[in-house]
Formats: C-alpha cells, structure tokens, sequence
C-alpha cells in the first residue's frame, strides 16, 4: 500500500470540496443569511488548509498508483468528503448531532435522498442549497470530475473510475480516460441545464428549479420544501419525471447519439430493458390504483412520476404511494432492487446485472438440455467475458448479505419488519423514502444513531458498488509496502 | 494524433505506451482478449478484441477519424491487408511492419502502390544498425541523422584521457579537430554544455561534426577505429539475411555458423560471398577452430538471449575484439549496460523507435517542419532535424546573433550533402538541415527554439 498517491489525492478531493463549498456560500450571501455565510467560509477554510497540508507533504513521494490502492482512494475519498461535507450543518446548529449531520451527507452524496430533518423549511437556504448540491456532485461522481481535471499519465487513473462508476463492466468511450471523464461530465451538465431551462420556464421559482434540478440530475431525492411536491404543478412534476427516467439511462447511450450512432444507441440491450420495466411497470400499477384516483390521466401521472422516481433510485415522492395496494408495493419494491442502467447516475443493483443475470439462468437451463453445447452469453450481440459473469453473480450474492447483514442490525432498533426491511432496502439502493414508519411522507429522524450509521454504510456500499467500502474493512488491505532499499554501492 | 494500432505484442505495446506518454489518442486492436485486458489495466488506451481485417472492427477503432493505423500483427500479410483496409475506412496514414526477406526491395514499391505510408522491417533495420556500428571504434555508439548523411556520436570518458579536465572550449585547440560537444551525461543527467564545461571521468559526451574530423578527434583521443575486415556471427535468421546482403561489395569477409543443415543450406545458396559453418555455435572448439581470436569483430545472432550474452561476453573476454550482441526480449536494460558489451541491438527497440519517431515528426502538423525527433539521454535531451524552407526563418543572420532559449544549440548544419558545424559566423541558408539539440520539450518549429521576437 502506497500512502503517498492515496494522501495525495485525498488531499485533491478536499481542495475541491472547498470548491464545492463555494455555491452554498454564495447561496446563503444572496439570501442575505450572513452567519450560514460565516459557516461556509469557516468550512471551506478548513478544507483548503487539511487539502494543502495533505497535497504538498506527499507532493513528491507518491508512486504510480495500483489496482488497490484505486479502490482504496475511492473508499476514503466518499468517506471524507461527506465527513467534511458534514461540518456546515453541524457548526451552524441546523443539525445539532454530528451523526445526524454526517447521515444527511452521505445521504447527499450518494445520490439516496434518505434525511432527518422533520422541517425542511426551518433550514436556512444556503444549506438546503448545500445539501441538494451534494447530489449533483455525488451523481457523477467525484473522482469523475478529478480524474476530467487533472492531467494522467498512465493507465492506472483507470482504476478509480472502474471503482466509482456504476455497472458491471465500465467501458471508455474515448481511448484516453480524461477525455472519457470529461465527456461524460459534459453530457451530464447539459441535461442538467435543460432540465433547469425547462423547469424555469414552466414557471418555477428559480431556488426550487435549481435545487431538484440538482436533485434530478444526481438520482438523489432530497425534497426542498417541507410540503414536498404538492405545491408544483403538473407540468412541472412532469418534467422532473421524465428527466428523472433520462438520467437513469446508461450515459454511453447519450453518447452514442451525440456521434450520430442511432442504430447502435436504439440497440442498447440494457436501456431497451429498462424503458420495457417502466412501462410494465407503470401499467400494471395503474390498473390497481385506478379506483384510488377515478381519473386515467391522473393515475398514469402519479404512477409514472413514482415509477420513474424509485426505478432511477430518486426518491421523490408526488403522493404518499405507502397508501396504494400490496401489489403496487411489492413492484415497487422490487424496481427499487433493480435500480437504473449501469453507467448512469442510478443506484440499485443496475439493469445491466438483472441482464446479464437472466441470460447466465437461461444458459444454464439450456446445458441442462444439451449438456455438451457451448455457450455464451451475449449483450448488445457480442459475447460477454466469464469474469463479468462471474463477477456479476458474486456482486449479487454480496449485495444480498450485506442487505440481510444490515437488516439484522438495524432491526435492533425495534421497528416493525416492513420499516426495517424498507429502510435498509431504501438507502442500499440509494433511493431514499422506504415504506411504513421511512415512507414517503415520513424520515429517518427516530431512528437510534447507530441504526444511521449501519445504514450510512449501507449508503456508501450501495453507491459504490460494495467493494471499495467493504475493502477498507479488510485489515490486509492496510499493509504499507517497504519502502525500495537504498543502492549501498551509490 | 488518432492513432490506431493492429497487435499487441511486444512491439505494439511499448509503441502503444509511448504514444500514450506523448499524449495521443491510441486504440489497441487484438483477437486475444486477456492480453488485451492487462494492456487495458497498465496503459491508458482504448482495447478493442477482433480481427484487423474485419472492417466492422476496424470501423470500432475509430479508423473512420484516426490519422494513422500501424500495422503490428505477427503476419505480415495481414498486415499489408489490414493496411489496405483501415485506409479504405478513411485512415490518412499507414505503417506496416514486414519482416519476410523474400519480399526483398520489391516491398518498398508495394507500398508505394497500395499507398502504404511506411514499411518497418525490424530486422534489416537491425542489419543496418550493426553495419553502421561496426564502424565505429570500441565503445563507441552513434545515432544517425539526416538520412545517414550526419551523425551524432557518444564516447565515454575513460580516467587518463586527455579529455579528463579539460574545458569544452578548449578541446578544438587542445585536440587540433573541430568538433562539438553537445551533451554531456553525468550520473544519469544530462546538460547542454557550454564553453567553460569541464569534462570529468564517466561523463558521456556526446560530439558532432564532419567525419574527417571526428575521425581525427578518435584518433587524438586514442580510440582508432579499427578497420574491420574479418567478421565471425553465429546464427543465420533473418537478421544475418540482411546483414550478408549489406557486406557482399564490402571488402569484408564473413564466417557464419548455425546449426540447423537446412538453414545453413539456405544461406550458402543465398550468399555466395560468406563462409557458411554447419555447428554448434555455443561450442568454444568450433569458435577456435574457426578462428575467433583473429577476427577483428564478433556478431551473435541466435534466437537466444540468453546464449548470445554468453557468446559476445566469451568473444570479448577471449579475443579482445568488438562485439555485437541481438537481444529480443530480455528487459534488463541497466544489467546489460553493466555488462561488458560492446553494442547491444534489439530489432523490437529498433522498431517502434522508427515508428515512434515517424508519429513524431507527423504530430507536429503540417507548418512543422520538423523532420525527424532522437530522444537522447535517457529521454532528456531531444535531437531535432529542422528543414530550413521558410523565408520567414531566421536565414542569413550570423547564429552567434541568434537568441535561442535556454538549454538549446544547433549542434550541425547539414548542406549540400556535407555536414557543417556551425561556428558564431555561420548563417542558416534556404535548403539546409540543422540538428537542434534541446533539454526543452515540444517544439514543432525553430521559431519555438527562438527567444521571442530576437530576430526581427
């Protein structure tokens, strides 16, 4: 293990933390809330002073970095970023548990939307500004925007963004990985912005188009107003769901259709799954929650905005959906499992898995029948490497004892089985509400302090992909490598 | 650049890494997949698995947008084909490696009519290296400029030399030979020396200059380049092919041993002028026999490195006498230099270096008139030949007036076929090349070489 890289790009992520800090800062000089002004200056401070310290001490010793040392950096990178990320809540009061903070941050900035607060409103609009932005910078992903910035020479950038973006098998679309980040950082701050023009332009106030279209564009979910969505029009509700469902779609197709490639962009195999699963989806909850709503263009509304809401891992919420029937619940459940295409800015355990997963079933059954035949299974018409397969089926295993690992912990808190259950499914799929006592229309404020941090964990796994997290865990993983001898003849 | 490459083997991969350093854009085509897998987790490049002549792979690629496809397969056929079709997609330029002898000169007008910008052939470039070395007196290596017609040469200072001490601008006056010392390398770093350098044991110099009168430095400096008459090599592949076609109307004789009847066959039917041996190569008794001790030169050319270490470290121990080693495959690069032997040729190195310095005379653009660019030092130091076909240079102005930046000279002029070097007086003239030597990077025209504004 190699400290130097890893100091050296921590000491990266908390200079541009500060300058992430930036935006809330200004938030709060407009609205003329000069202590929240205060706060921010102070944390932006601190970041820039623990960046520098970290940056120009290991400036000359860093060494190329490995494969272990990348998933290494990305754990510790999310884990300090929302470990600073936490600090304006907490020294300006607004949150007065320095757990209470850290959960709403790493709610924040990784992409759940789960939160404690009971009162939205009573929070000041720099930190509420704060808070959505951190979904925007989660979306992506950090060390995206790092790895878009600064220069690399060699291959082993690669390794972070394997480790930070989502999917089973990350691909560049360009040969070089900086111009890949930087691609995909573009294409995400045009949706982004005409997601923002659209929602001015129905006619919302300018700090509400700002803050969901942050929310939106980051699959996270934190809503800004205590009311929630009730107070948005239709339209505007409209165009949040349809963007939510176009973020959750796998970048590489955006791609594909800025280079002209329709075909090859309408062939996505994945993308064509998840559009199938919305509207499956949305149909067969219509149908059940028809008599609840007496009006077709209603029901398809509200059943699409919630559809596209859990399936993409957002979170919000334009009705209280722990009302509609079980059947409605269970897929809604199980969308929340599935999550958005690999490569987008989504949780869950992504459609590209659930694919490949179903094909690797169906070979199987098919060898049963033809015991000798050979094999592969295909994605998008070319044949997917074992390894990816394998992989595949490990991730899923993994992810399935590590839900039912928090399950059991968090239930020591004494809530009833679909809170639990819900709760741990909620912020490990980087949703956000669950059902019962974590719905839609409630929080996580009364849950114990452990239970938050078990599930701040679960936040962190899930958005990660489980390994860089769970990895840190793993005491071999501490081993610092010998330094080089010294050359005794010199 | 764009640039897209068929083959990952050795060869593919250090140009790969290379390209990469320098910032271009290079994409990895290969048909096996877990080579391409690790290439993909070390270098960042994009890997693409398939055939080089499958046009849908190659479309993949991106040989739509890419300015150049490089040709790397292990089968030179596919090659020269994938060559053909990446330019049928829309590729600007094209280099193919071809090793097979029995194309003979005939390949360089092949490609001309498939419009193959480049043919590489690793092991006749070998052939000629070892040629060009055989030159040149014992512990001395040279890099080529301008075509062959200039030359850049590197002589280690040995303790008791009459070079130990003494000032660089004093060496014309002290030596009676005009030459120019351009790099001096001293543990393992470079400088651009100036007039009151003072040369230590150990340091590498390098120098230029006209022949006559590099010829003349040796001599004064007690390195007599010894006429090489007799020449034994072991091993009769392909390298040897070349390299017996290149002393046929030299005044040099050759013993070549190998082992294998056929091969042997083969080469006496070939090279009529070349005492062919049927024997074991690795045999001491053979190597007596045959005469080692009055050779004046020893080349071991064997399929095994490891063998022709063995070889030219028993030659030189044995007979005193230059030898020239060909290493494929083994890395140890600072092992071998701490080993004495003399020159050390890997036609893979050779290779990619042509190629490598081909992308980098392309990449500076079309207003560069930058020619060719040598790495030297350990990558410290660039060498790079100018044209001199702008009216716009600085033509006609004494150089002693020149400004160039810091770490910057003009270490020869090469006009009309003769190599100049240049003195305060001399001024560039319209046609000339000039070997530019710099510890500054990334210059693409001599204005970049130009302290702003000096010469107007």
């Amino acid at each position: 293990m190699n400290l130097g890289i890893i100091l050296y790009v921590l000491g990266m992520v908390c200079m541009f933390e500060a300058g992430f800090l930036l935006l809330p800062l200004f938030t709060a000089f407009l609205y003329q809330e000069y202590n929240i002004v205060q706060v921010y200056g102070i944390c932006i401070v601190i970041c820039m002073v623990i960046g520098l310290i970290l940056v120009m001490t290991t400036r000359k010793n860093r060494a190329d970095m490995k494969p272990k040392e990348g998933v290494a950096i990305v754990g510790l990178s999310w884990l300090v970023l929302s470990l600073l990320g936490a600090l304006p809540f907490f020294l300006s009061g607004e949150i007065p548990h320095y757990i209470d903070a850290f959960f709403e941050t790493v709610s924040g900035f990784t992409t759940t939307g789960s939160t404690i607060l009971t009162d939205v409103d009573a929070m000041s609009y720099g930190s509420r500004m704060w808070r959505s932005f951190t979904h925007w910078v989660g979306g992506m992903g950090v060390l995206v925007f790092l790895l878009a910035l600064l220069p690399s020479k060699n291959g082993s950038f690669m390794n972070l963004m394997m480790a930070e973006s989502p999917g089973p098998d990350v691909s560049k679309l360009v040969p070089k990985v900086r111009d890949t980040a930087k691609y995909l950082y573009w294409i995400y701050i045009g949706m982004t912005a005409i997601q923002l023009i659209l929602l001015l332009l129905a006619g919302m106030q300018v700090f509400d188009a700002v803050t969901l279209t942050f929310g939106t564009a980051g699959t996270g979910g934190f809503a800004v107003r205590s009311s929630g969505f009730e107070d948005y029009t239709i339209l505007q509700q409209g165009i949040i769901a349809v963007f939510m469902m176009l973020f959750g779609i796998n970048f590489n197709f955006y791609f594909l259709l800025i280079k002209g490639k329709l075909k090859d962009a309408f062939k996505m195999e994945e993308v064509l799954t998840y559009l199938g699963i919305i509207v499956a989806v949305t149909a067969v909850i219509v149908i059940s929650v028809y008599p609840m709503f007496n009006n077709l263009f209603y029901a398809i509304h509200h059943v699409f905005f919630t559809v596209s809401s859990l399936i993409t891992t957002t979170g919000y919420a334009t009705v209280d959906f722990n009302l509609w029937p079980s059947i409605a619940l269970v897929l809604l459940v199980t969308i929340m499992f599935i999550g958005a295409c690999a490569g987008s800015t989504g949780g869950g355990i992504k459609v590209g898995r659930i694919n490949i997963m179903v094909k690797g079933i169906v070979k199987e059954f098919y060898t049963l029948f033809h015991p000798r035949s050979v094999k592969k299974v295909r994605m998008d018409g070319r044949p997917i490497a074992h390894d990816v397969v394998r992989s595949t089926n490990v991730f899923i295993a993994l992810y399935l004892l590590i839900f039912v690992g928090s399950v059991i912990l968090v239930s020591l808190n004494g809530k009833d089985l679909v809170t639990t259950f819900t709760a741990v499914a909620a912020t490990l799929n980087n949703i956000g509400p669950g059902l019962a006592g974590v719905g839609p229309m409630s929080n996580f404020s009364e849950l114990s302090y452990f239970s938050k941090l078990v599930l701040s964990f679960d936040m962190l796994a899930g958005r990660l992909e489980l390994l860089p997290i769970i990895m840190l865990l793993i005491p071999s993983m501490w081993k610092v490598s010998r330094k080089p001898r010294q050359n005794l003849k010199g | 650049m764009k640039i897209v490459i068929a083959g990952c083997g050795k060869v593919g991969r250090s140009i790969a890494e290379q390209l990469c350093t320098e910032n271009h854009d290079v994409t990895v085509i290969d048909n096996n997949p877990e080579r391409l897998h690790n290439l993909a987790k070390e270098i960042d490049v994009m890997v693409i698995e398939g055939s080089a002549i499958n046009r849908e792979t190659l479309i993949e690629a991106g040989c739509k947008e890419a300015n150049l496809f490089i040709g790397l397969t292990g089968n030179d056929e596919l090659n020269l084909l994938s060559a053909l079709l990446a330019k049928r997609c829309g590729v600007e330029q094209t280099i193919v490696r071809v090793r097979e002898p029995e194309y003979g000169d005939e390949v360089h007008d092949l490609a001309r009519d498939l419009g193959i910008s480049m043919i590489i052939n690793p092991e006749q470039e070998a052939a000629k290296e070892i040629f060009r070395s055989l030159a040149l007196p014992q512990s001395v290596s040279s890099e080529a400029f301008c075509s062959g017609k200039a030359e850049i040469f590197k002589v280690r200072v040995t303790t008791g030399s009459v070079l130990e001490n003494l000032p660089v601008k004093d060496i014309p006056a002290k030596l009676h030979s005009n030459i120019l010392a351009c790099i001096v390398e001293r543990n393992d770093k470079a400088y651009i020396p100036d007039g009151d350098f003072v040369l230590k044991p150990k340091d590498i110099v390098s120098i230029t200059g006209n022949s006559a009168e590099v010829r003349n430095f040796f001599s004064k400096i007690h390195l007599k380049p010894t006429k090489i008459r007799r020449i034994m090599a072991v091993g009769a592949g392909k390298v040897a092919h070349y390299f017996c076609a290149m002393i046929r109307n030299t005044r040099q004789s050759l013993i070549l041993i190998d082992n294998n009847p056929k091969v042997c066959e083969k080469a006496a039917q070939e090279q009529p002028h070349v005492t062919v041996i049927q024997g074991n190569g690795a045999d001491e008794r053979l190597l007596q026999e045959e005469g080692l001790e009055e050779m004046d030169a020893f080349i071991s050319l064997t399929g095994m490195d490891e063998e022709n270490i063995i070889l030219s470290l028993y030659a030189s121990q044995k007979a005193h006498i230059k030898t020239i080693t060909k290493v494929n495959r083994i890395e140890f690069d600072e092992l071998l230099d701490s080993l004495d032997l003399d020159t050390v040729i890997n036609p893979k190195h050779l290779c990619a270096d042509a190629i490598i310095r081909y992308v980098r005379a392309q990449a500076g653009g079309i207003n560069s008139c930058v020619e060719t660019v040598h790495k030297m030092a350990k990558d410290q130091v660039e060498a790079l030949e100018f044209l001199i076909n702008d009216p716009k240079l600085p033509i006609d102005i004494p150089l002693k007036d020149l400004a160039l930046k810091n770490g910057t000279l003009v270490a020869l002029i090469v006009r009309d076929n003769k190599s100049i070097l240049p003195r305060g007086n001399d001024c560039l003239k319209m046609g000339d090349r000039i070997i530019l030597i710099t510890t500054q990077k990334g210059f693409s025209s001599l204005q970049d070489a130009l302290k702003e504004r000096s010469w107007i």
